[in-house]
């Protein structure tokens, strides 16, 4: 079962894994890719447990032929270019 | 570096430990008890905060060690370095600290002075500094220079302290700051700020009105929860909703008709002991956290509805003003006894989804998620009741006092004997 629901503004981008992540109750961290989401997987899963989220975005936000569109990361820091 | 002088008290450590947390040198789980060497012949510990994959302990001598993943500099040493074994906090030399604070990965110091130092990731404004920035060295909070600090508590994203007025105890401020999306901050948060999430995010430290003139006496966070105690026992809690149930953004009154003298909370779970060392547990139990066995999963309960009954039998005004507070029920609390081996305790902890408690004979019993380890059973099964931890100590346990405590972090425990 699903740990949690998880928009997709909640979660940081971080530049190292290239994926987005959102903490895990075992203490690492949940994560999923922009090409996953591209292609509309909606769980992020943990490295470290059996535990994995539901991710709530919009998948045009993530398409190809979507027009260019910023989305901030949470972090607040430079805003991840979706084009 | 060496930590300190001899006469310390003895440390165990078991669960997740990939990041350095159980401060044994390795970066692996452990299923059992391990003593934790480097901090046996240390100084005697008097504070001690468990956050999501870092851990602080606070010496009597005012200085402070941490250790475990050094992201965002929440080990406050300068720098991100993940450390497996305590390291003291050098940019806090001369300030004596006397209590501390972890989140998933901030960290928060107090001085003897009643000053905040924070440090760690900044990006909800969780530091109270008035940016998103985070910090690799303990900064103080300015914004709360004016006022004497008695007790911090760390969320996932963000901070509550709370400020006693010496000689008028109903007189205690609670001060919110960070991330505000599930309401846990118990203020409302003007969205005049730009778009995305950054409308959620409270940079400076603001006041929770609502809980003025409640006295409150100590403060709780973990997750996106929140909660406070006030020196009669009672309970408020706010931020995420249990159980599916709305969100909470203003702190209500959790009244089950008990004294309570402390309060843990985990990531969908929480932990009360009553004045009459009996534990109480409310919220998830997906993983076995609240303790009670799934077979009578109504024993022992205690709702808010027959507090509030219990409270109109009493004409005081005050009381009459609580009552109509509980009447605005937490929706999803059901307290919830749990079965502490017919022994009453005396301690308290949460993990994200475990929990622990110390027994009035010195015992630690775990229950709740195992996958990590993190109950020391040496097992990865997850347990729906209380089991006794067997820790392998010579140390003999006074029979006047039980000193022992258990602190839980997101997936792993350490006990200070
Ligand atoms: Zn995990």
């Amino acid at each position: 079962m699903s740990y949690d629901d998880v928009e997709i503004e909640d979660m940081e981008w971080n530049e190292e894994l290239q994926a987005f992540t959102y903490p895990c109750p075992c203490g690492d961290l949940f994560q999923i890719t922009k090409a996953d989401l591209k292609i509309g997987e909606e769980i992020a899963r943990c490295p470290s447990c059996s535990l994995y989220i539901t991710v709530v975005y919009n998948p045009e936000d993530f398409q190809d032929s979507a027009p260019s569109q910023t989305l901030t990361s949470s972090k607040g820091a430079p805003a991840v270019k979706v084009s | 570096m060496e930590i300190g002088r001899c006469g310390g008290r003895e440390v165990w450590s078991w669960g997740a430990g990939t990041h350095g947390q159980l401060a044994c040198g390795t970066l692996v789980d452990a299923l059992s008890p391990q003593r934790v060497e480097a901090l046996c012949h240390a100084a005697p510990i008097v504070d001690m905060a468990c956050g999501g994959a870092h851990v602080v302990v606070v010496f009597d001598s005012g200085g402070v060690a941490t250790w475990g993943r050094g992201q965002a500099g929440v080990l406050g040493h300068g720098d991100e370095t993940t450390t497996t074994v305590p390291r003291l906090v050098s940019s806090l030399h001369g300030i004596r600290i006397t209590r501390a604070a972890a989140g998933w990965n901030h960290s928060a110091f107090l001085t003897d002075k009643g000053e905040l130092y924070t440090c760690g990731d900044g990006a909800f404004g969780q530091l109270g500094h008035g940016n998103t920035e985070s910090c690799l060295l303990p900064c103080r909070v300015e914004h709360l220079s004016s006022v004497c600090i008695n007790m911090v508590a760390c969320g996932m994203r963000h901070t509550l302290a709370m400020s006693i007025t010496e000689g008028s105890p109903d007189a205690s401020i609670v001060y919110a700051f960070g991330f505000n999306k599930r309401g846990q901050l118990g203020i409302s948060t003007n969205s005049t700020s730009n778009g995305g999430n950054n409308k959620w995010r409270v940079l400076f430290p603001q006041k929770v009105d609502s809980l003025d003139m409640h006295g409150v006496t100590s403060v709780y966070a973990n997750g996106d929860h929140s909660a406070a105690l006030t020196g009669r026992g009672k309970l408020f809690l706010w931020g995420r909703g249990y159980n599916d149930s709305p969100d909470s953004p203003k702190p209500r009154l959790a009244d089950m008709g008990l004294k309570l003298c402390q309060v843990s909370l985990g990531w969908r779970h929480g932990l009360a002991l009553t004045e009459n060392k009996e534990v109480f547990a409310w919220g998830n139990n997906g993983c076995g956290q609240l303790g009670v066995s799934q077979a009578s999963p109504t024993s022992g309960t205690r709702t808010q509805e027959s507090a509030a009954n219990q409270h109109m039998k009493e004409q005081d005004e005050e009381q009459a003003d609580e009552t109509r507070q509980a009447q605005e029920q937490v929706l999803g609390v059901d307290f919830q006894k749990v079965e502490t081996q017919g022994v009453g305790a005396v301690w308290i902890s949460a993990g994200s989804e475990h929990s622990a408690a110390v027994l009035e004979n010195g015992k630690v019993i775990v229950w709740g998620w195992a996958e990590h380890g993190q109950l020391g059973l040496g097992s990865l099964e997850d347990q729906d009741v209380p089991h006794i931890v067997s820790l392998a100590t010579n140390k003999v346990a006074s029979i006047c006092e039980v000193n022992t405590r258990v602190y839980c972090g997101s997936g792993y425990t350490f006990v200070l004997l």
